[in-house]
Order: C-alpha cells, then sequence, then structure tokens
C-alpha cells in the first residue's frame, strides 16, 4: 500500500495547481487521473497553455501522479482502490481533494446517437486528438459558454461554421454578457472569440429538433423562433452546458446537490478529511479552478494569510460561476418521440421510460442506466427530462478488471 | 512530432504519436466512422471525447471494450473493430 500526505483526485487545473502549492509546502501528493497525461479536458496535457505551477508541479519529487488511472472503490479507513492499464493498487491518503472537473450535458434528441453527433467540448477532444476537421460543415447546437472558444477552435483549424443555435433568449445572453464586463480578462476573451467568428451565422432561442442520416448525420433540424429550417452538415456538436462529477464525492458519502458537492467557504465537505474543488464546487470555470487549489493547499496547511488571499479571490470567481449558472444551468428540451433512444447504452427509448416514475425502477425495469457509462450520460438527461434524482451510487464505480476488485482481499473486511 | 504507424483493423496506417485511438480511426477514414454496433444494433462512435460515454469502445491488443478517446497510439499497436474484432 501506498500513502500520501494528500491524493488529489483529477489532475486538471484546479488539482495541479493544489498539487503544486501543496507539494512546495512539503507535503506528499499523489494525482490520479484516468486520463493519459495532466491538464484537465480545458489544458489536454500540460503544454504552453498551461500555467507555470502547473507545469512545474509535474517535476516536482514531492508528486506523485498516476495517468490512464480509474477510481474504482473508495474504502473505509480513507483508502483508495485504483486500477491502472496493467495493475491496481490501494492508496492510502490523510487528507483527500475532489478536483474531479465536469463532463457535458448531453440531453436526447431524435437522430442524436448518429455517429458524427458528438459533444461541443467532445468535438473539440477529438480534433485535437487527432479527427481531421478542415473543409467539415459543423453545426453547433444547445447553450454555454463552452460553445464560443469551441467555435473558434475548429473555425481556426478549416471547418465551415455552418450555425450555432443557441437555446438562450438574447436578454439573458446579454445580460450575461454584463457580468462579463466585471471580469476584464474574461471580456476581453469573449470579445476575441467574436472577432473569430465573424460571419458565422449566431442563432438564440434556437433548439435542435431532430439530427438525420442513416449511418452518419447529413443533417440537422432546427426550431428558430417561429419558423423551422433544415441544415445539411458532416457535424453536429451538441451540449447542454457541464453538469459536475459527483460520482466520486457521492461516493465518499459527501453531501451533494445536482449542481455540486456541499463545502463549506474553506472548501471542507461534509465528511472529514475530504475537500472539493473546482467544477466539482460547480461550474465555475478555470480562474475559479485555479483559485480553489491554492486555496484547498493553504487551507490543508493552515497558511492564515494564504487563505485569507485566496479565500477573496475564490469569492469573487464565484461570483461569475452563480452568472454562468443562471444563464445556462437549465436547458430545455424539445419535446421527445417515443423512439427516442435516451439511454445509449442499453438502447432505452423515451417512450419505454414513459412508465418508470425513478431512476431506480427505470434501472431495475428497463436497464437504464445499466451499461458501461454507468448513468454518466442518461442519468443527467433524466434528471432534466423527468426530474429524476440520482440513485446511491456502488463500487464499482468503474467497469473494472476482476483481478482490480481480488486486492480487497488483502485488506481486512473492515475496511473494505 | 514524431509519428508511429499502428494498424487499423489489419490496415497500417502512420500518424502523429500524440493522438488518441479515436482520432486516429477519424483521420484513416477521413470522418468519424461507425466503430460499434448498440445493443440493438444501430451505428455508434464517439460522442464525448473525455471518456466518459463509452461509445468510442474498440479492441486494442486483443483486449474488447478499451476507450478510444483515452488511448493514445503506439508504434505497432493492433486496433479492431466491427467485423475485424469478431473474426
Amino acid at each position: 500500500m501506498h500513502s500520501y500526505d494528500v491524493i488529489i483526485i483529477g489532475a486538471g487545473p484546479a488539482g495541479l495547481h493544489a498539487a503544486h502549492a501543496l507539494a512546495s509546502r512539503g507535503q506528499q501528493v499523489a494525482i490520479i487521473d484516468d486520463n493519459p497525461a495532466a491538464g484537465g479536458q480545458i489544458w489536454r496535457g500540460v503544454h504552453n497553455h498551461a500555467t507555470q505551477s502547473a507545469r512545474t508541479a509535474l517535476h516536482s519529487p514531492l508528486i506523485t501522479t498516476y495517468y490512464q488511472t480509474r477510481l474504482i472503490a473508495t474504502l473505509a479507513a480513507q483508502q483508495l482502490l485504483v486500477e491502472t492499464p496493467g495493475d491496481a493498487h490501494l492508496l492510502h491518503y490523510r487528507q483527500l481533494v475532489i478536483a474531479s472537473g465536469a463532463r457535458e450535458l448531453l440531453l436526447p434528441v431524435a437522430g442524436w446517437t448518429l455517429p458524427g453527433v458528438t459533444g461541443i467540448g467532445g468535438l473539440q477532444a477529438l480534433v485535437k486528438a487527432g479527427m481531421p476537421i478542415a473543409g467539415k460543415r459543423v453545426v453547433i447546437a444547445g447553450t454555454g459558454p463552452l460553445i464560443w472558444p469551441v467555435a473558434a477552435f475548429l473555425r481556426k483549424h478549416g471547418a465551415h461554421i455552418v450555425a450555432i443555435a443557441e437555446q438562450q433568449s438574447l436578454p439573458r445572453l446579454v445580460r450575461f454578457g454584463l457580468h462579463l464586463a466585471r471580469y476584464p480578462s474574461k471580456l476581453w476573451q469573449a470579445m476575441s472569440y467574436a472577432t473569430q467568428l465573424i460571419g458565422v451565422p449566431f442563432w438564440h432561442d434556437s433548439h435542435v429538433i431532430a439530427i438525420s442520416g442513416t449511418t452518419h448525420s447529413t443533417g440537422v433540424r432546427i426550431q428558430r423562433g417561429d419558423h423551422q429550417l433544415q441544415l445539411a452538415c458532416d457535424y453536429v456538436a451538441l451540449g447542454h452546458h457541464l453538469v459536475p462529477n459527483l460520482d466520486i464525492a457521492q461516493s465518499l458519502g459527501c453531501a451533494t446537490t445536482p449542481a455540486a458537492v456541499t463545502t463549506t467557504d474553506l472548501l471542507a465537505t461534509t465528511v472529514p478529511h475530504v475537500y472539493a474543488i473546482g467544477e466539482a464546487r460547480g461550474i465555475g470555470g478555470l480562474d475559479c479552478a485555479i483559485a480553489e487549489g491554492h486555496l484547498v493547499a493553504a487551507v490543508i496547511c493552515q497558511d492564515a494569510s494564504a487563505i485569507s488571499q485566496w479565500h477573496q479571490r475564490v469569492a469573487y470567481e464565484r461570483q461569475l460561476a452563480t452568472a454562468i449558472a443562471t444563464t445556462f444551468a437549465t436547458p430545455t428540451t424539445t419535446p421527445l418521440t417515443d423512439d427516442t433512444i435516451v439511454c445509449r447504452c442499453e438502447d432505452v427509448s423515451h417512450g419505454q421510460l414513459a412508465h418508470s416514475r425513478d431512476w431506480r425502477t427505470a434501472k431495475l425495469q428497463q436497464r437504464c442506466g445499466m451499461g458501461p457509462c454507468q448513468g454518466r450520460i442518461c442519468g443527467a438527461a433524466t434528471q432534466h427530462l423527468y426530474g429524476w434524482g440520482p440513485d446511491t451510487v456502488r463500487p464499482p464505480l468503474r467497469p473494472a478488471r476482476v483481478a482490480t476488485l481480488a486486492l480487497l482481499h488483502a485488506i481486512s473486511p473492515a475496511a473494505r | 512530432m514524431a509519428t508511429i504507424t499502428l494498424f487499423i483493423n489489419n490496415h497500417p496506417y502512420t500518424c502523429d504519436a500524440g493522438n488518441s485511438v479515436a482520432g486516429a480511426i477519424a483521420q484513416a477514414h477521413q470522418q468519424l466512422v461507425t466503430t460499434r454496433q448498440s445493443v440493438h444494433g444501430m451505428p455508434r462512435t464517439a460522442v464525448c471525447g473525455m471518456g466518459i460515454c463509452f461509445e468510442c469502445r474498440v479492441t486494442i491488443n486483443g483486449v474488447a471494450h478499451q476507450l478510444a478517446c483515452q488511448t493514445l497510439v503506439a508504434a505497432g499497436m493492433q486496433v479492431t473493430y466491427g467485423e475485424a474484432a469478431d473474426a
């Protein structure tokens, strides 16, 4: 068993900054992440875009990194069971920092299972990983601040952005723009994206009704205000803002709301020795995640002056998080046809779920959420579609090898 | 960046060493292609790009259900899906 002063779950900006600040105060730190490299979804690898602190963190002798490592179970006595591509480990922590980030909310619509329909951040991630986009026609639809940087990125890489269809109303978007005025760097960023997207049709109050195609998406039907349009395209990037990854916190018994892990102002969850930072505390973006990384290190090391400094900074960044949530966190859905798939893993349709009264019934009777993704897509979707709450989170948190689970025999039954 | 050669459904393909398997498959076909049939036989492929949705799973070096979006390409890697994976 390996033991660390602090284990950080997630090597994104929040986790890396926490690790750097903890190691600079002499703490032995481990970071675990299921991706092949650090950086999280925003940096995807710690290159030139990443901050100096994040890059430095990866060279610290006090920081151990576990990449391509999935957290399989949270155990008693401050232990974690993790799985690497070839092995499994039990890790012990004194303090645990959840920096599990966020995922896109993907809401079902007719045709959304066709190849060529991706998340918005999903399409960007795939292009960064080598997928060709030059010359492809892309419709970006849904809602959220992610739309802008991704549209600019895709255009820069040669994509033809056919249209951006944002669900929110113009007054709502304008109000959000006014909030940005208090954050000069973000306002500057937003204006830069707008400049890069000159000439791209941008429609507010617009919803995807259906995506067409047989083996690949070839078009999308959009309700724009009172009328409908059919657009031909190669890709539909569809996303409805972000939802925090809460399953790890829930597995540990931490209180959560649908939007965040519940914490004190100083980032403590309701479970002793467990903290939450970054998107897990509610979608707040990069600067917020970095500030909370610094703050959690100051809190753990009881560094009073740093606590006061970073606490103020977090409060400032969290005001923007509130504006983001007010603007984007309540996406609407167009009425679904009975044959629209809701659970992609098990092919459970909207019609099949009509008689399920809650998430548990849907799981037991229809196998909704019982496939490999373990409800990470349809769980959040059914919460929005039907108002279902989450069920108890049980291990294994991710599909695991039998050999990994067998490691539990190495520890006493009381500690499992 | 350095390049490597892997095998996609038994065909050699050379790409950047920093690509994911999902990226390499799309590159080899110039677009996203079906890499999986759903339980009811519908075509599927990568969606979230970040290890959440599990739609991109393929067989890598004989091990089924590996996530193409979270696996980096490697020299000599054997990636199969569809009929090639069943063979």
